[in-house]
């Protein structure tokens, strides 16, 4: 075997239960969430609904909300599921946190770099692995869709083209997760910690976004939110600019792993 | 630098934050010898050792192994170094044979490596087993085996027989002396001064991060105090020997630290009324404590 694919096959096999489970999830969730949409006619009963709350409710269900209820904004909304998203953001952090802070807790890191092994191809062989899993559950949710879509005969080219372009977009999202829970566990030595704090900072961010669409006095910080640049309903609508937000979310990306490379090829193995 | 030098560690020091690891370290180790680095816990032995693999950087000074400087050499050094940390662990949910072949592979170690190890530490019924099943006795035995797994010309090794019952600590040893016979070296790292006594040549003794002697094991040996605990029967006027100072007395119980021979000594306690005669071995305090007690005074 090809030694510089010794430890990317070693964190497949490590995780190769959460990723499976996670692929399945994902993809079932897309299907499910296309299933339904092609089954009930929702809009008419949501229209009714909506009509009866006050004018200050009406505001939070706006018309992207009732774009979601369409088959095109129901694919788009599957990516931006709270479960979906939190499924791989768990994966997203567990890869670097387990095999950075984790291994330096337990000490394996210590008998892994006493071996032929360069900090760098360590480092580059993690940000890789991550990368290849986190595509691999898009992967698995494209195909939910896709089926889906076929299926119930909802599939066009142009919605294919979106979708694609929505789940790249997400697993920029999730690399850049990746990369700063990768930021802060070469600063740290216990996975708990690491964890928790990449959690943390994730949650914050998610949260932060969904306030400053709804409260203007905070919208200052959506430059500086990952989430902003993630907006699948307005992509798979064309009302983002998918070039400008891969950019922006691939430098993030850039920028944490070069920081955190650094900090690790300098840093004492305790 | 001798071509015979294996291990050159040149004022070596490091400092955490402002606590202190080691400080301004030299010694050499030869090819061929079994180098004995000993000290109590927290003295910078671990400091030592994790300088010599690159996975510490140090505050200053330098260090070459086999003749390649650190950290440009960290790569070809770790390729023909063997290092078994002090509390080994290993990746707990492979089995023994996926970790042999997964440290085989990131070692380029071509077909399926078998280690003599692996009967003398009567190991083979274990291949099978997840390493977190291990005993902690077993677990160590893996550490050992993946230490001279890739046949490594230099073998650091940190308090290496923890967890080993005796017979296998023994049989160890004999492994230790074959293969530093063969023309490799080995940096013996340990808090226990029996074990170092048995198979090293040269030891260096680390103290609070400092270089307290390095000598050869007979200089050692002969400088060396011992504690020699008496129970008499019955009282006696007068208890004395040359040589020995007095360091503790209750009732009938008398503790002498003994310097040089010991056969004079014995002779008179001969004509004694002893009921018991105790020589424990000595602790590494009190090696510190009275073996360079002299020196501190001079």
């Amino acid at each position: 075997m090809n030694s510089n694919l010794t430890y990317p096959l070693y964190i497949l096999k490590v995780h190769r239960g959460l990723i499976i489970f996670s692929m399945v999830l994902v993809a079932f969730f897309q299907f499910l969430i296309i299933w339904l949409m092609s089954s009930i006619n929702y809009v008419p009963i949501m229209e009714a609904i909506l009509n009866q709350l006050p004018p200050q409710m009406k505001i939070i269900f706006n018309q992207e909300f009732m774009n979601r209820l369409s088959i095109d904004g129901a694919a788009a909304f599957g990516f931006n599921h709270p479960i979906v998203l939190m499924v791989l953001g768990i994966v997203a952090i567990i890869l670097p946190t387990r095999h950075i802070a984790g291994e330096i807790e337990a000490g394996t890191l210590e008998l892994l770099l006493s071996y032929p092994v360069s900090r760098s191809r360590l480092n580059i062989s993690l940000a890789l692995s991550s990368a290849t899993i986190l595509i691999a559950i898009i992967v698995a949710g494209w195909i939910g869709s896709f089926s889906a879509l076929i299926i119930f005969n909802h599939f066009s080219m142009e919605m294919f083209g979106q979708l694609i372009k929505i789940g790249l977009i997400l697993w920029i999202l999730l690399c850049l997760i990746t990369n700063y829970s990768l930021l802060i566990s070469v600063y740290g030595r216990e996975a708990g910690k690491s964890g928790l704090r990449s959690a943390g900072i994730t949650l914050i961010f998610y949260f932060l976004n969904f306030i400053a669409t709804l409260w203007e006095s905070l919208e200052f910080t959506q430059v500086i939110n990952p989430f902003h640049y993630y907006q699948p309903q307005k992509l798979m609508f064309g009302e983002q600019s998918f070039i400008l937000d891969a950019v922006v979310l691939l430098s993030a990306t850039i920028f944490f792993f070069i920081i955190a490379y650094l900090h690790f090829s300098r840093r004492d193995i305790p | 630098m001798n071509h015979q030098t294996v291990i050159q560690v040149k004022n070596l020091t490091k400092y955490y934050g402002n606590r202190l690891g080691i400080k301004n370290l030299n010694f050499e180790a030869k090819a061929g010898e079994i180098f004995g680095f000993l000290g109590p816990n927290g003295a910078g032995k671990t400091t030592t050792i994790r300088l010599m693999l690159d996975l510490l950087k140090p505050t200053s000074g330098s260090l070459e192994l086999m003749g390649l400087e650190l950290p440009q050499n960290s790569l070809e050094i770790r390729k023909r170094t063997g290092y078994l940390p002090g509390d080994f662990t290993a990746y707990q949910h492979l089995t023994v044979e996926e970790f042999i072949s997964f440290i085989s592979s990131i070692r380029r170690l071509a077909g399926k490596p078998e280690s003599k190890l692996i009967d003398l530490l009567s190991f083979r019924n274990n291949l099978n087993h997840r390493i977190k099943h291990l005993s902690h006795g077993n677990r160590q035995k893996l550490g050992i085996i993946q230490t001279f797994i890739h046949n490594p010309e230099l073998v650091i090794l940190d308090e290496p027989t923890t967890g080993l019952d005796p017979i296998v600590q023994e049989e160890f040893y004999d492994f230790l002396e074959e293969y530093r016979d063969q023309g490799n070296t080995i940096f013996f790292s340990s808090h226990n001064l029996p074990e170092v006594e048995k198979i090293c040549h040269r030891v260096a003794i680390i103290r609070e991060g400092t270089l307290v002697a390095l000598e050869t094991l007979e200089h050692l040996k002969k400088k060396r105090y011992r504690r020699l605990k008496l129970i008499l029967s019955h009282p006696i006027p007068e208890l004395a020997f040359e040589g020995a100072e007095l360091i503790k007395s209750h009732n009938l119980e008398f503790e002498f630290l003994i310097k040089g021979d010991l056969a004079p000594i014995l002779k008179k306690i001969a004509t004694l009324p002893v009921r018991d005669i105790v020589l424990p071995e000595p602790d590494l305090e009190e090696v510190f404590l009275y073996y360079y007690r002299g020196k501190d005074e001079q």
